[in-house]
This record gives C-alpha cells, structure tokens and sequence, in this order.
C-alpha cells in the first residue's frame, strides 16, 4: 500500500506537471517553433506572461481516491466560496461580482 | 418519549442540518458540526465527522496559499469552512486515544505532531506519534506504523537530536525484512542525514552510494519478477538519487560540510508573521505542489523565526505556506529567479519580508477611454527606484498578459493609445493543425474596443529588486482596492475585425490585405497582417518566409513596439546577416528606453560570438548572466571559453557559478559536461585541437560538416557537449 501510495504521488506530480504546462503551452505557441526552448524563447523575453494559474490542491484527496482504483475527479466538497483570477489578482468571486456592478453604478 | 426525543433525535437532526449546510457551504454548518460532536450521537457517526471535516484535508493542504518562485498553489476551502486549532485539538486528541484503527488516524498523529512542534512542545508532539504507531501495533498496518516510526525519525532530525534520531532508524530496521527494500530506501536516506552530521559528507556519500547500489539492485530484481507492476519510480529510489548527486557535486566544489538555513518572516512594518509554513525546496521538487515528503519544511514560531538546520548543499528555493487572513492585502515580492544557494558555509540568513499591495489609481473600475493619450496613476512606492507596467487581456478561458513598460520613473506615465494597440501578446490557438484556429480576442489584443483590459504595477528598489505590486489576494472589502479593468474605445472596429472576431479568419486576413493595399498609411491593417503572419508561419512550422517579410519590415519601422524590431534582428542573425542584425537590434535598443533585456543581450553576444567578436561577446554574456537568474546561454560562453584555450578546469568552475535553469524538464548540467570532456580528453592527443575545429564549426553555423562530425566521431563526451550547444 505504500509502495502504491509512493507510486500514484509520483504519477500525480508527473500529472499535476503536465497540467501545468500545457496550459503554458496553449499560449507559447508563437512565433518561432524551433524547440520546447525555443518556444519559450518568447516567454524567457518577457513578451508574454501567464499568471499563475493556481493548481487547486487536491493532492492528499486524490492520492487517497487513486489508491482506491477510482476515477480522477475534481473535489468539490466544502467550497463555499470561488476563488477567481481576474486581472491578475485573486477575489472572491462573489464580492467581485458585487463590487463590479457597485462601481459601475 | 419527550425526554427521548431531546436527546436522540434531536442531535440526529442537528446532524442532519449540519452536514446539509457544511456542503452548502453556509457559516452555520461548523457551529452545528461543533454542536452534533458534542451531542450523543453514535461513536461511529461521531468518527465520521471528525474525518470528514478535520482530517480530510491531510496534513499537506495545511496552508491556504503556497507561494514560491516558481508557483503558486491555492486551496479553495473557505475560511468559515475551516476549524480552527482550538475547536478541532480535542476532537483529534479523541480520536489519537480511542478513535478507529485506520488510515485517518496517521494523519491524526501527524496533525496533532505539527501542532506541538510549533508549540515548541517537543515530548508532546513525539508522544503522539508513538501512541498512533502503537495503538497500530496488533493490526495489518504496518506500513501506517512505518510511516508514523519515519516522522518520529524527521522530526530529531530536524530539531538536530542526531543520537535519537540513530537509536530510532536503528529500531526501524530490526522490524523490516529483505523484502521491505523500500522502507529500507527511506529508512537510508534518513540515516545518511544522520552521517552528514555526524561524520561529514565523504563518509555520507560512501554510504549512500552503498545503499543506491542495494536498492538498485532489489529493485531490478522485482520488476524482473513483475514486470507488469512496472508503474513508475519509487520515492525512495528518487530520493537516494538525489542525495547521492547533491553529496557528489559538494564534494567536487570542496564544501566542508552542512548549512544552517534560517531567518525571519515579517511585514514590512516590522510585526512578525507567526504561524507561515517555511519549505525549502529542492531544486528537482520545484515544479510539482508542495508535498510531504519534501525534507525541509517549517512553520515560523512567534517572532516569525525559522531554522533548518543540516541543509546539504544544492540549490533550493524558499516557498511560503500562508494563510488568507496572512497573506490578504499583502504581497511576498519574490521572482521567479530567486535561489538559495547553499554552499556548505556555516549559516545562510534568509529575510522574508511581506509588503502591502500598491493602490492603482488610474484607469480602474472597468473605465472607457476614449482619447488619444491614455494616463495611468498609481500609488508611490517608499523606496521604489521604477516601476515596471504590465497589461492583460481576458480571454474565454482566463487572461494573458505582458510587459508594456519597464523602468518607469515616477508613479505616473502618459502614452499614446497607439502604443497600446502596437502592443501584442501571445497567441492563443484552440487547434494545433489548423493556424486558422487562432484566437481573434488574442490577436486583436488591444486594438478590440469591446474587449476588457487589465493593468498591474510592480515596484523595484535600485538593485532591481522588486519591493511591492499591484497584484495579489484581494479578499476583504478592505483589500479588494480598485479593480484594475479598463477599455479602450478610442478606435472604431473595421470591418475586417469584424470579420475576424467572427472567427472568418481567411476572409478577414485577405480584407485587412486589401485595405492596406488601398491605403498604404493604414497602420491598423498592416499590424493585423503581420500579426496573422506570425500566426501562419508558427502554426505551419515555418520560420517567416520571403513573402511576409516586406510587410514586417515596413511594420517594424512604423511600429513602436520593441519587440517587433527584435524579430528582425534574429531574423536576419538566423540569416547571418550582420549588416541589417545590427540596424534592428539597434532599433530594438531605442524603442526599448536604451536597454536591453537579459534574454535579448544573450542571443545578441551569441551574435557577436559568430561573428568572431569574441571579447565583447564574452563582455556582453557576462552582463546577460549578471541580470539573468536562468543563466539561458551559459553553454556559449563556455564554448567561447574552451575555444580561447581557457583549461577545462576554470570553465567548469564558471559552470558551477551559473548553472542553466530555463526549464526543470530539460536542463543541462554543464559542469558535468565539461568534467566528463576533461576525463575524456587524458585518452586522446590533439583534443583540444579538435575541440576547437568543430567549435569553429558551430560559430560558424556550418551545419552540414558539424552534423558529419557528429555522426562519424570517437568522442562521445565531446559529440555531447556539441549536442547541447545545438540545443540552446
């Protein structure tokens, strides 16, 4: 069980990694397809910034669902509140929608 | 009956109502919880409860934010949602004494560990452990109890009790088997922290090379037996790996022995941040979440103050765990190049220092600008030497973003909004085969009148250092600030974006070509063509061809964007074309404030480097490694070096001094490429001759002969240090 345990965290970082750089990679697609270095070529060049895409950490709850031979799937339990990116900084989604539409007015 | 009902059913329904409002995620649903736990209910219902809202976040989701240079990870589990340390502590010590023998009660003891550690209560925080791994003792749970024996081990290790620690690994061991090579594994790279300490790091790395060696050797042995179970490498085995190559390369840089990494987490008023999570993190850890086998991990005590004590020396970067209620309104201004260096000195003090976010003041709160000159106004910095813009585009699936102006002095700056619409940002595709997939909100970019926009400002001292920004955790009606969103409508749509926006990306590509054609000062319509180019040629795997390039130079000299004169210039040093390299590149200088970035000044003393300047080549990739963490071009100065007759010895050193990080995947180790050139060349007369012959032959781009030489040589070590310069 533990051995299986190490086994699925490792596969879990290899995923959480492949996660992540997809998402940079949908938007690195520029202008001079060489290599994955030369991809981010235009990244290094500070031309392009991805922020951060937050990885909702589910690490422990996935492991543990893994290690029961289950699907992958998002934990939803006890969100109450969403956290949002919008313009680079994290709201909560529902006071930002709040205060959009006040200052609007 | 009445009586009956009091107290039965009613904590049924109390339950009942909790649970229904914990997962509507309403504020009750905790006091209700709290209130059902402290009602008789059944023991098993009451256990249940204790998992499902206290300890089914783990141990490793202990923080709601981890912040670190290279990411960061948020938890989205709302505060009310959370119990506090002193609502869930008797619950868990309940639960440590007489709660069920599972997995759960691992993390129960794990829990209630961390909690006295950072109490200080040492006894206490050990006592758990032993109770949990003894409460397993008569059960199938060995591995539980195994791992439960580990943290106890962890735990002296990191208050630097060396002797416990020992007698612990030791008593671990007598309970494992043959067949527990795993454990073993762990066990050993437990043991060799002890070793660095105790005898320093020659006899460390003897011993794991010993124990790497066992390892490899059962582990070879159960994947010939299974060899359908082959689903990826062990921890353990990574681990010893990795301590093995740390304790090498300190022993080759003559390190004496271990470090003492410490320091403090305040806000930049001076009060100490109490209770953050401190992670330093090993330089192949950093591009995955923060987890619990990582070895150096903290929480601050009451002065904020942290000390990791034996570090082995490697890089590693510093990563925070903070909470919102930390980190709210405020910011760590670290960067994505920001190390540790740790080199076997005595102590490295490491200073955190949290600062507020800066205010934007102008344009905010989704304003429409109109006018031709756009001004953005933000908060003065104390200390702040410039500030640097950044802007963003929302797009349907999040934002994108880039640098718009570096070095701004003063905390105001007027543009015309042409420069906006001159500014681009990636492109964002939805189909990697068909280039008309792009996306027009992406292309469009600033020029979409119909779009929102956002702006961020950081602030940096006169090192370069950032100090503060605009971007961060806006949470509280205190906090949230001004929202950083704005349009542009100072233009009107053409047609052509209509078109466009339409997704009719071939139709619009040919009306932005003819409007341009009948209008040679329709600027809009030649930057969407080159923009489009640029999409063409990526998608289609094609560098720009002859056809696109009189479009983007007649863009680029109307152009106001850096950028694009940069394009040029490395297409004409792709070209080998000096004359108009240096007429772009010089172009790019001024329309950058008279600087260039670190990324820009490598490709250009690479530049120089096949043109045959080589002292300024050298100069130039000095500077570029100077400013730039990523140390991107290292491998060309080094060739440079090699190829001037410097002696292996002192340009591995400069190896070691600025390792390349562009990307943890694909790094190059320089430093053991050239170690392994200098063993190679003791068989071989003539090498350094050869060396320089095919050295001449990349400068010189000449890749018909390289690629010969590369194919028909005798010197393996050499053919990888070429291949590696062909990959920067």
């Amino acid at each position: 069980m533990k051995q299986q345990k190490e086994v699925i965290k490792k596969q879990l970082n290899d995923e959480l990694n492949h996660v992540k750089f997809t998402q940079h990679q949908k938007v690195l697609n520029r202008t001079h397809p060489v290599s994955v270095k030369g991809k981010l070529a235009a990244f290094w060049n500070k031309e392009i910034e991805i922020p951060l895409i937050p990885v909702f950490a589910t690490l422990s709850l996935l492991v543990f669902s893994l290690g029961l031979g289950m699907e992958h799937k998002q934990q939803t339990y006890s969100t109450s509140r969403e956290l949002v990116e919008a313009g680079g900084n994290m709201y909560w989604k529902d006071e930002l929608e709040r205060v959009v539409v006040l200052r609007e007015n | 009956m009445v009586l009956l009902t009091a107290l039965l059913i009613q904590p049924q329904v109390n339950l009942l109502l909790g649970e229904r409002q914990m997962a509507k995620g309403e504020a009750g649903g905790k006091e209700n919880v709290l209130q059902a736990l402290e009602s008789p209910i059944f023991p098993n219902q009451k256990w249940s409860l204790i998992k499902r809202y206290m300890l089914d976040d783990g141990i490793s989701n202990r923080f709601d934010v981890y912040v670190g240079p290279s990411s960061t990870q948020v938890n989205n589990q709302s505060l009310e949602m959370r119990f506090t340390w002193e609502e869930k502590f008797p619950y868990l010590q309940k639960y440590l004494e007489s709660g069920p023998i599972d997995s759960y009660l691992t993390t129960t003891a794990k829990q209630l560990s961390f909690y006295f550690q950072r109490e200080g209560q040492l006894e206490k925080a050990d006592e758990a452990l032993r109770q949990a791994s003894e409460r397993y003792a008569d059960s199938q749970y060995s591995s539980n109890m195994f791992e439960l024996e580990s943290e106890r081990i962890k735990m002296f290790l990191k208050h630097a009790d060396f002797e416990t620690a020992r007698s612990l690994i030791d008593k671990a061991k007598e309970k494992l088997t043959n067949e527990d090579f795993q454990q073993i594994g762990a066990l050993a790279r437990l043991e060799a922290e002890v070793i660095i300490n105790e005898r320093g790091l020659d006899k460390a790395l003897d011993f794991t090379e010993k124990e790497l060696e066992e390892y490899q050797q059962k582990y070879a042995e159960e994947q010939r037996q299974f060899p359908n179970q082959n689903e990826g490498r062990p921890v353990a085995l990574e681990q010893l790996e990795s301590l093995k190559q740390h304790l090498e390369s300190a022993v080759n840089q003559n390190s004496r022995g271990i470090t003492t990494v410490k320091g403090k987490v305040v806000r930049s008023d001076g009060k100490p941040v109490a209770n953050a999570g401190v992670f330093l993190r090993e330089e192949q850890s950093i591009h995955h979440s923060v987890v619990e086998d990582e070895p150096y991990q903290l929480v601050t005590d009451k002065e904020g103050k942290f000390e990791f004590n034996g570090v082995i020396p490697g890089s590693y970067q510093l990563y925070l765990g903070l909470n919102f209620d930390q980190i709210d309104g405020w910011t760590w201004p670290v960067q994505y190049d920001d190390w540790v260096e740790v080199g076997g000195q005595e102590s490295e003090t490491l200073e955190v220092i949290l600062y507020p976010l800066l205010e934007l003041y102008e344009p905010v709160n989704q304003e429409a600008v109109t006018t031709e000159k756009v001004k953005f106004a933000w908060e003065e910095v104390d200390g702040a030497a410039y500030y640097n813009l950044h802007l963003g585009i929302d797009l349907e699936s999040g934002s994108i973003g880039t640098v718009f102006k570096e070095n701004v002095i003063g905390n105001e700056l007027t543009v015309s909004v042409e420069e906006l619409y001159d500014q681009s940002t990636g492109i964002v595709f939805e189909d990697t085969e068909d280039w008309s997939n792009v996306d027009p909100i992406s292309i469009l970019a600033f020029t979409n009148t119909e779009n929102r926009f956002s702006w961020s400002v950081r602030a940096f001292d006169k090192n370069g250092k950032m100090i503060t920004q605009s971007n961060g955790y806006r949470l509280d009606e205190d906090t949230i600030g001004n929202l950083p969103f704005f349009y542009l409508k100072e233009r009107e749509m053409t047609e052509a974006d209509r078109l466009f926006l339409d997704k009719n990306v071939e139709q619009a590509y040919q009306q932005y070509k003819e409007d341009y054609e009948n209008d040679p000062n329709d600027r809009h319509s030649l930057r969407m063509i080159n923009r489009l180019i640029g999409a063409e040629a990526s998608q289609r795997g094609r560098t720009r061809d002859e056809m696109a390039l009189p479009y983007l130079k007649k863009w680029a000299e109307l152009s106001s964007s850096p950028e694009t004169a940069f394009d040029l210039a490395r297409y004409y040093s792709e070209k080998r074309a000096w004359k108009e390299y240096h007429y772009w590149y010089n172009r790019y200088i001024e329309l950058n404030g008279g600087r260039a970035s670190d990324y820009v000044l490598g490709v250009h003393a690479t530049a120089l480097m096949k043109q045959g300047e080589f002292a300024q080549a050298k100069q130039v990739f000095m500077e570029s490694l100077e400013s730039d963490g990523g140390n991107r071009f290292i491998g060309n100065l080094l060739a440079l070096e090699l190829y001037e007759g410097e002696p292996f010895e002192v340009v591995g050193k400069l190896a070691g001094k600025y390792p390349e990080r562009v990307s943890s995947l694909e790094d190059m180790d320089w430093q053991r490429i050239i170690q392994d050139m200098s063993i190679e060349k003791r068989k071989f007369t003539d090498y350094e001759k050869e060396l320089q012959q095919v050295l001449q032959l990349y400068f010189d781009d000449d890749h018909d002969r390289l690629n010969k030489w590369l194919e028909t040589t005798n010197k393996p070590q050499l053919k990888q240090f070429l291949m590696a310069l062909k990959e920067i």
